[in-house]
């Protein structure tokens, strides 16, 4: 029978235990605390111009704009669950505030397997680099500027399932293939039974460069754009059937000194009026680094829009300009940027010519 | 007698000399590695250097792969930065900011002392870190790694 001196040693040893386990399930919930994080991004721009835009007379702009403020959200759920959103306030004149929300990204990520993952939400199409690395964030871009094409043919967002992976193997190849809803779907409703399909594969052979191609279909039962498209020159005069076709092709490489990025897209669009309409573009900038944080880089953005395109309008684009990067810290950039911008667009059966000069600042920061 | 000094004599020279390579060989470049459950505790640099930059996001015993880096502002974060990561601090920052932002990585933990780092990554499996091998503490042997 145990003494009263060992039945207190064993007491003492059981509470001193159950403390030890209070103490360490504690310090686990203040690890996982440490698992939500809210970000901000956002940029201010100062612009001006020689053309007025909707005239097309030649009149001296200058002007302030506020740009999209962006609301960055991540948490680890599990180990192998994640939640990311990205939620973004910008200017509208078409509501009572004069400013609208919008939900850019919203999506679960299953880890099931080394680096293999399961996306399901809104996501960012990853068509191309660009889209699929600087998203909303203007702090990351290279340029003040998105590549023209975004605003014409390139499928901005995709609300469905997404398979991707990275980082595998010797050359750090990666893959992402994405069953949508397509272009003229909403955020809660597609009309059609089709869905859209992307494939896309990209390699990382050495540090900081990324090769990839992608190729992406989607058939449209009526020519409306949706939520996601993010291209908002649609063709209103033309409803019926398109079958939507594009293929991209990027190359990026940021070094220690040299900055280059490329983004090529082929797009083909199928309407039994017409027929085939092939348009393509073609965005290119090449930076210098100097001293870490002055990067003078220069850019050309070329698309033409086939005559015979009924989703979008025919039209062509050329901007060439000269910039300059200055990243006060890794929350903040200063970037400026001269532009050659010339347009050739029939509208009404006349060509509608526009060529101007633009001078931008942008100040981009996140924090 | 004379022979039992001498056969003492070898076995504490080899003791010491291999506790003398080991602490050698668990010191990288200046640095010293932490982890805990990492399924490994031995890399060699070019496997260090590829956790650090979010090639993986397992471990081969399927824990998490949780990266542990000195805050901006702490005294080691450039001498860090520079060896395993060849950038600035803000480039490493940034990197880390736009992995992020990508969806791409989970975002690292980051502390102001060595000591912080340890004690986390003593209670967090699949947790690994990094400091400079003149921190002044004591670190626990179970969770020192090796590198080659």
């Amino acid at each position: 029978m145990a003494s009263t001196t060992d039945i207190i040693k064993i007491r003492k040893t059981q509470w001193l235990a159950a403390t030890l386990v209070f103490i360490h399930s504690i310090s686990g919930m203040q690890a996982q605390e440490r698992n939500t994080q809210l970000r901000v991004y956002g940029h201010l721009q100062y612009n001006l111009e020689n053309v007025d835009q909707i005239s097309n007379s030649e009149e001296l702009h200058s002007y302030f704009s506020f740009g999209e403020q962006d609301f960055f959200v991540t948490s680890n759920i599990t180990d192998r669950l994640s939640f990311l959103g990205e939620s973004v306030i910008r200017y509208d004149n078409n509501t009572a505030t004069k400013f609208a929300p919008s939900i850019e990204r919203a999506q679960l990520k299953f880890d099931y397997s080394g680096n293999h993952s399961l996306i399901v939400g809104k996501m960012h199409t990853p068509v191309n680099y660009w889209n699929d690395v600087y998203h909303h964030g203007r702090l990351f871009f290279p340029t003040i500027d998105r590549p023209t094409s975004f605003s014409y043919f390139i499928p901005l967002h995709s609300l469905g399932l997404r398979l991707q992976g990275q980082n595998l193997g010797h050359w750090n190849w990666g893959y992402d293939v994405c069953a949508s809803n397509g272009i003229a779907s909403t955020d809660i409703y597609d009309d059609a039974s089709s869905k859209a399909l992307m494939a896309a594969i990209h390699c990382k052979p050495i540090e900081g460069l990324r090769a990839g191609v992608s190729y992406f279909n989607d058939y449209m039962p009526t020519n409306i754009t949706g939520a996601h498209v993010g291209h908002s020159s649609v063709n209103k005069e033309y409803a019926g059937a398109i079958n939507f076709e594009l293929m991209c092709a990027s190359l990026a490489y940021f070094g220690k000194r040299l900055e280059i990025l490329y983004e090529g897209g082929y797009n083909i669009t199928q309407t039994d009026s017409l027929g085939s309409a092939e348009n393509q573009s073609h965005f290119g900038v090449i930076g210098w680094k100097i001293k870490e944080k002055y990067v003078p880089y220069a850019l050309v953005d070329f698309m033409d829009i086939s005559d015979r395109e009924l989703h979008s309008v025919p039209i062509d684009v050329l901007k060439i300009g000269l910039g300059f990067r200055f990243d006060f810290n890794y929350q903040t950039s200063l970037k400026l940027q001269v532009e050659r911008y010339e347009l050739s667009q029939i509208h009404l059966d006349h060509i509608h010519n526009q060529n101007r000069f633009d001078f931008k600042v942008q100040l981009a920061y996140g924090f | 007698m004379v022979f039992n000094l001498t056969k003492r004599h070898l076995i504490l020279s080899i003791v010491i000399l291999t506790i003398s390579t080991r602490l050698c060989a668990q010191d990288w470049n200046g640095l010293r590695f932490l982890g805990h459950q990492t399924g490994k505790t031995t890399f060699n640099s070019t496997e260090i250097k590829d956790v650090f930059k979010a090639k993986y996001t397992f471990w081969q015993n399927k824990l998490p792969v949780i990266i542990c880096l000195p805050q901006s502002q702490s005294e080691e974060a450039k001498e860090i930065c520079e060896k395993i990561y060849g950038k600035s601090v803000d480039e490493v920052k940034k990197f880390w900011l736009a992995q992020v932002f990508q969806g791409r990585s989970r975002s690292p933990q980051f502390f102001n002392t060595p000591e912080e780092m340890a004690s986390f990554i003593a209670k967090t499996p699949g947790a690994i870190g990094v400091v400079r091998v003149n921190s002044n503490m004591q670190l626990s042997q179970a969770i020192t790694l090796q590198v080659n």
